[in-house]
């Protein structure tokens, strides 16, 4: 069976065109798909240099309680982001708003987590030209904290769109790509979480 | 001028509602609980690694099925989806192996 979506011109603006939210999507999918390869080159070279600390410090310095707190922020970053898909859905903007910023907070308290991990660790001598080790894991985990980073800027930018009624009806997929990004940071994080920590301790 | 774009559509499913995305949540946290327990367990030997694996992948697939749509979305983004995971796993094979790492 075949769902047959035909685009004629009515003279409405092509950005809010209903087929055009079809085409933001595939592209949303598209460059996901290209991050997946991204960061399995990240991880994969993670996985080649676990061993090369070089005589330097090495997985010892892991506090997997630590990081196991944050996995679970994050993780729950994803819960709420889907409940302000949700709330988006049924046009309520109260709840949107609410649980968008939830999401944004959770994640910078992510952040913070991993900024106060990378600190401890170059004070006990890991930084990122110690050893092949130290580098391929401040860049695996530091691309990833970047790309959390860009997400909480998109979380707040949609906040503060919503709070000024800039996010009109015809732009409920702006939340819901700001969506797939976060959930992808999440699904990133799940296999950095196993492979870079979990399985090195 | 009229444009046809063709989907395959998913069979229909009711998208999960509020209640049904913190028992999600909850299944997460507790499958996350369990892998830090398990990284603990060094008498399992092979088994622990391999089933933090599984369990990682558990995780991934519940995320991407339920929190981001892909069960009830076109089939068309699952597959951009599959093909970037296929492509993650090619590379991890690549880089290891040209690097005997195996």
């Amino acid at each position: 069976m075949t769902d047959v979506v035909v685009a004629e011109g009515h003279g409405e603006p092509i950005s809010t065109h209903p087929d055009m939210n079809v085409v933001r999507k595939t592209a949303m999918w598209v460059f996901l798909g290209s991050e997946c390869i991204l960061f399995g080159s990240l991880i994969a070279t993670f996985l080649l240099y676990r061993t090369e600390t070089r005589g330097g410090p090495g997985p010892e310095l892991f506090d997997i309680p630590f990081t196991s707190a944050s996995s679970f922020i994050l993780l729950m970053s994803s819960l709420t982001m889907v409940l302000a898909h949700h709330a988006r859905e049924r046009r309520d903007p109260r709840q949107l708003r609410i649980w968008l910023l939830a999401t944004a907070l959770l994640g910078a308290t992510f952040l913070a987590g991993q900024a106060f991990e990378f600190t401890e660790f170059v004070e006990h001598g890991l930084t990122l030209s110690t050893s092949p080790f130290g580098s391929s894991f401040f860049v695996a985990t530091g691309f990833h904290g970047t790309h959390v980073a860009v997400g909480v800027i998109l979380l707040l930018a949609t906040f503060f769109m919503s709070l000024t009624g800039r996010l009109r009806e015809g732009e409920g997929m702006n939340v819901e790509l700001v969506g797939l990004y976060w959930h992808f940071v999440d699904v990133v994080w799940i296999v950095i979480f196993t492979v870079v920590y979990l399985l090195q301790v | 001028m009229a444009e046809t774009v063709v989907h395959e559509p998913r069979p229909h499913r009711p998208h999960p509602k509020p209640k049904d995305y913190w028992i999600i949540a909850l299944i997460l946290a507790v499958i996350t609980a369990v892998e830090v327990a398990l990284s603990y367990m060094d008498f399992l030997g092979l088994a622990g690694p391999t089933l933090l694996v599984i369990m990682a992948a558990a995780k991934f697939a519940i995320v991407a099925l339920w929190f981001m749509h892909l069960r009830f979305d076109r089939k068309l983004y699952t597959r951009f989806m599959l093909v970037g995971i296929i492509g993650a796993l090619s590379m991890f094979a690549v880089v290891l192996a040209t690097f005997s790492a195996f």
